[in-house]
């Protein structure tokens, strides 16, 4: 600590104090102080609210310019309500933990698991993401996970133990990659997102929603290199501080054009597609404040 | 013998010229402009996905599977030309 910046230092200590706030209170009110607090960044953080509503514009351009407003407050408090209960969830014991979740379609990672052995698990920045990796890492066992390290080190620290108190392992993203193939290879499992943007140097642009977005072809690019299927899931609250973890069948990389470049946009493709279902389903739940529509940049 | 400067520098083994050129196509540049000490990254811009592609076709030119460490460890043009030399000694 002595050599982190004063930032750092200041941003580990609220992150602390705001752990024992939300650890003091049952779990259940997680979610309503989170959205409270999902609710202030809203109102506060113009730029964000400005680009969630612009994202809506781009991908839901037939609402009312008054329903799009409400969709992004409505965004913006689920994103605070799953940083509050993905904290919160810290304090159980992994048998109570998974008392919380309602399974649905778990007999498909069974099979898989008992069959195959490696596969992917993939999901969008929609409703509880982070909270849905838990019962695959107790449950499965073997399971990695990828994720931006925090550029905050020290905060690093704090979230990777967070993340990986239920048995999944954080791969960081630089050469996380061919990690991943070896992993799967040798019959694990690894879950990845890739429905944020990505600069086109390493990228695909592929539909999402109705329109072209950058996206990273790795999760293709290994499923096509190993053969092994990619299964989507979204983990979504529920009453009572309680979570629905669906699964849905596997997407395995078949029927796809003999070109190399080709197999991999269809592919990307074809996982975005799950995101969108679950954005249709419920477009609150999604994480609409990033920029995921860009131009392509000049020199990119 | 000193040399005079004058004489044609000599072909590289097969090894090293498959695996200069499948370094090139990742990056796009031609075989001819990498240097031996070229970095991946930092030089050439071979990033995921660039990089998990090379290795790919490294693994299949050469029948190899690379381990983790060693894919860790392939930080420059030289790095990758005496892996695939090793192995395929």
């Amino acid at each position: 600590m002595k050599d982190a910046p004063l930032a750092h230092s200041l941003e580990l200590e609220l992150f602390r104090a705001l752990r024992r706030a939300i650890l003091a209170r049952p779990h259940a009110d997680a979610r309503r102080f989170g959205a409270r607090f999902g609710r202030l960044g809203h109102r506060l953080v113009g730029v964000a609210r400005r680009r969630a509503e612009e994202s809506l514009e781009q991908a839901l351009p037939d609402l009312a310019p008054r329903r799009r407003r409400r969709l992004a407050r409505a965004s913006f408090e689920s994103f605070g309500a799953h940083l509050f209960e993905a904290i919160s969830v810290g304090r159980f014991s992994p048998d109570a933990l998974l008392d919380l979740y309602d399974l649905e379609g778990w007999e498909i990672v069974d099979e898989l698991a008992r069959t195959r052995g490696g596969f992917f698990l993939h999901t969008g920045h929609y409703g509880c993401f982070e909270l849905g990796l838990h019962p695959f890492g107790l449950l499965l066992g073997d399971v990695h996970a990828v994720a931006r390290p925090a550029d905050n080190p020290h905060l690093e620290v704090e979230m990777r133990l967070q993340r990986e108190r239920f048995g999944a392992r954080m791969l960081g993203k630089i050469g996380a990659a061919h990690r991943m193939l070896n992993l799967v290879r040798r019959g694990g499992r690894v879950a990845i997102i890739i429905d944020q943007h990505i600069r086109p140097a390493a990228a695909v642009r592929v539909p999402f929603l109705g329109r072209l977005a950058w996206t990273s072809p790795v999760l293709a690019m290994l499923s096509i290199r190993t053969g092994a299927p990619v299964v989507h899931f979204t983990c979504t609250p529920r009453p009572g501080g309680r979570y629905r973890l669906a699964i849905r069948p596997p997407l395995w990389p078949e029927d796809l054009p003999s070109d190399r470049a080709a197999a991999e946009a269809v592919l990307t493709t074809r996982i975005l597609d799950r995101v969108a279902d679950d954005v249709h389903a419920a477009p609150e739940l999604w994480m609409w404040m990033s920029r995921r529509w860009r131009p392509y940049l000049r020199g990119s | 013998m000193l040399s005079s400067g004058t004489e044609p520098v000599p072909e590289p083994a097969p090894t090293e010229r498959l695996a200069r050129q499948l370094i090139a196509d990742t990056c796009g540049r031609p075989p001819a402009d990498l240097q031996p000490e070229h970095e991946l990254l930092g030089d050439l811009a071979i990033d995921s996905p660039k990089a998990l592609r090379l290795l790919m076709d490294l693994e299949d030119q050469f029948g190899i599977e690379v381990a983790d460490e060693d894919a860790a460890s392939l930080r420059t043009v030289a790095d990758v030309v005496a892996f695939v030399q090793e192995q395929a000694s």
